[in-house]
C-alpha cells in the first residue's frame, strides 16, 4: 500500500492518463481501475477523487456527459483539446521525476563532494 | 453484471438524503457511486441488505461534510467569496471618499457592513470548524473584534447623519483592531502549527503593533502630535502588507487581507482632520467685519473642510463691528473650504445639516494669512 501523501500530486495525471487511453470514463471505474492497475497499492476514495473530477471539469480540461441508467445518473469524463495537452505535459514531467527519484535512490545521482 | 432495481436505487437514494440535509453538488455521483459498489457486492454473492450496510458508510453525514469540504478546500469557494467581499468594501468606500457624499454618506455606510459581515463570517467559522484547538479563544476574539467594529461603524454613521450620541467611536474601533489583529495571530498558529510562515506571522504582529500605536493617541496626549506621522506610517505598511499578500498563495491571507482593510478605514476616518487640526506649517486667523454692531461678545465660524472634516472656531468681540479667532494651525496648504459665521453654537449634527455652512467658500493658500470674511446679521 503506497501512502496517501506520495501519490497525492499524481491522482490528477493518472485520472488524465486513464482517461486519454479509456476515452471516457465515469468516477468509481476510474477508482476501481486505478485500484486493479496498481495492484490494490493506490486506493482512491470518493472524498478525493471528484472534487478533483469537478476541479479538472471547472478548468476546461475535461467535460461531462450525463447518461441515465435507470433511475440515476451516470456522469463520464472525457478530456478536451486542453486536457490531451496537459497529459501529455504531466506525465513526461511525473516521468522525469520518478527518473530522477531513481538515480538519486539508486546513489547513481548523487554528488559525492 | 448486476443491475439494481429502481425500487432499490430509490431505498439507497432516500438513505442519502436521510443522511444529508441540504442537496450538494455530487449527490447524483454518490449515488451512482454507491449502487456501483452495492453491485459488486452482490456480484460476488452478498445480499443487497447486506451489501447496503457495507457501503453505508460512504454516504454518513459526517463522511458528507468531509466530501464537501475537500471540495470547498478545492475549489476555494470560500477564498472567492472573502476577496470578493474585501474588494467590494473597498470599492464603496473609496467610491465614499473620492465623491464625499457627507449629508448621508450611504455609500461608506455599505463598506462599512461589508467588512463588518465579513468579520461575523471568521467568528461563525471559528464556531462551526471543530478541528481548532483554540476555538474558544478564537470565536469569543473574532465576535469582540467584529462587535465593536460593528458598534463603532454605527456609531459613527448616526452620529454624522442623525446627531446620535457618538462618543468613543474611534477608541472603539481602535480597540477592535486590537482585537482581531490577535485574533490573526492566534488563527495563524492553527493554520501553521508546525512550519510558521514568516511573512504571515509579520504582518500579523505589525498590525498588533500599529493598532497599539493609534491606542496609545487616546491614553497618551502628547503621541497626539504624531497623528499624520503614524497615518502615513500605517497606510504605507498596510498598502506594503496588502501587496505582499499576493504573492502568497496559502490559506489564512484573507484574514490578515480583511485586518488590513478595516485597520486602513480607521485610519482614514481618524486622521484627516487631526491632519489639519495638528499642523504646524500653516498659521491662520479669521477676523469678521459686521456689517452693522452686534450686541452679541461671541460669534461662531464653522468651517467646512469637505471630506476632512468640519469644525467650529469662536469668534471673540473685538469692537462693535469686528471679532476674530484665535490664531490656528493647519498642516497643508491649499485647502479648499466653505464656511458660515453664525450666531449661535451649534452641535456637530446641526452644523452637518446646516445649508448655510456650504455656500460661502475660501481657500488657504499661504502660511500666516488673516482672512477677512463678512457677517451679516440679518
Amino acid at each position: 500500500m503506497i501512502t496517501k501523501e506520495l501519490f497525492k500530486g499524481t491522482i490528477r495525471t493518472i485520472v488524465l492518463q486513464l482517461l486519454a487511453e479509456h476515452r471516457k470514463m465515469y468516477g468509481y471505474e476510474i477508482m476501481q481501475t486505478i485500484e486493479r492497475k496498481s495492484g490494490g497499492k493506490i486506493k482512491l476514495t470518493f472524498g478525493s477523487l471528484y472534487p478533483i473530477l469537478h476541479k479538472l471539469e471547472a478548468e476546461g480540461i475535461i467535460f461531462s456527459e450525463s447518461e441515465s441508467i435507470g433511475k440515476r445518473i451516470r456522469k463520464y469524463y472525457i478530456l478536451t483539446e486542453k486536457g490531451i495537452a496537459e497529459k501529455e505535459s504531466k506525465v513526461s514531467e511525473i516521468k522525469e521525476f520518478i527518473y530522477t527519484l531513481n538515480q538519486l535512490l539508486d546513489g547513481g545521482g548523487l554528488i559525492h563532494v | 453484471m448486476y443491475n439494481l432495481s429502481d425500487s432499490q436505487i430509490d431505498i439507497i437514494s432516500k438513505k442519502i438524503k436521510e443522511q444529508s440535509l441540504k442537496s450538494f453538488a455530487f449527490s447524483d455521483e454518490l449515488l451512482d457511486h454507491v449502487c456501483c459498489r452495492i453491485e459488486q457486492f452482490m456480484e460476488s454473492g452478498s445480499s443487497f441488505e447486506s451489501a447496503l450496510s457495507k457501503t453505508s458508510y460512504l454516504y454518513q453525514r459526517k463522511e458528507i461534510k468531509k466530501i464537501k469540504t475537500n471540495f470547498k478546500i478545492i475549489f476555494n469557494y470560500s477564498g472567492f467569496i472573502n476577496s470578493f467581499i474585501i474588494y467590494a468594501s473597498l470599492l464603496f468606500y473609496l467610491s465614499s471618499w473620492v465623491f464625499h457624499w457627507e449629508q448621508v454618506d450611504w455609500v461608506g455606510l455599505v463598506a462599512y457592513i461589508l467588512t463588518s459581515a465579513l468579520l461575523f463570517r471568521y467568528s461563525l467559522l471559528f464556531y462551526s470548524d471543530n478541528n481548532l484547538r483554540f476555538k474558544k479563544l478564537l470565536v469569543t476574539f473574532s465576535s469582540i473584534g467584529f462587535i465593536l467594529f460593528f458598534v463603532g461603524c454605527l456609531k459613527r454613521f448616526l452620529f454624522f447623519n442623525y446627531g446620535y450620541n457618538g462618543t468613543h467611536v474611534m477608541p472603539i474601533m481602535l480597540f477592535s483592531w486590537l482585537i482581531i489583529s490577535i485574533a490573526s495571530l492566534i488563527y495563524l498558529s492553527e493554520l501553521y502549527p508546525k512550519k510558521r510562515n514568516k511573512l504571515f506571522y509579520l504582518i500579523g504582529t505589525m498590525q498588533i503593533a500599529l493598532a497599539c500605536l493609534s491606542l496609545s493617541t487616546f491614553i497618551f496626549p502628547f503621541t497626539m502630535h504624531y497623528i499624520p506621522i503614524y497615518a502615513t506610517i500605517i497606510i504605507f505598511i498596510n498598502l506594503l502588507s496588502f501587496l505582499l499578500l499576493y504573492a502568497i498563495k496559502a490559506k489564512g491571507k484573507c484574514f490578515l487581507r480583511l485586518i488590513i482593510v478595516c485597520s486602513s478605514f480607521m485610519v482614514f476616518i481618524y486622521m484627516p482632520h487631526k491632519v489639519i487640526a495638528n499642523g504646524s506649517n500653516y498659521k491662520v486667523q479669521f477676523e469678521v467685519k459686521t456689517k452693522e454692531a452686534v450686541q452679541q461678545s461671541k460669534l461662531y465660524l464653522y468651517l467646512n473642510y469637505y471630506k476632512y472634516g468640519k469644525e467650529a472656531l469662536v469668534l471673540y468681540k473685538k469692537t462693535d463691528s469686528l471679532y476674530t479667532s484665535n490664531t490656528i494651525k493647519f498642516s497643508s496648504g491649499n485647502l479648499t473650504m466653505s464656511y458660515a459665521v453664525l450666531k449661535d453654537s451649534l452641535n456637530l449634527y446641526d452644523v452637518i445639516h446646516n445649508s448655510e455652512i456650504y455656500k460661502q467658500k475660501l481657500m488657504l493658500k499661504q502660511a500666516d494669512t488673516v482672512f477677512y470674511l463678512n457677517y451679516n446679521p440679518n
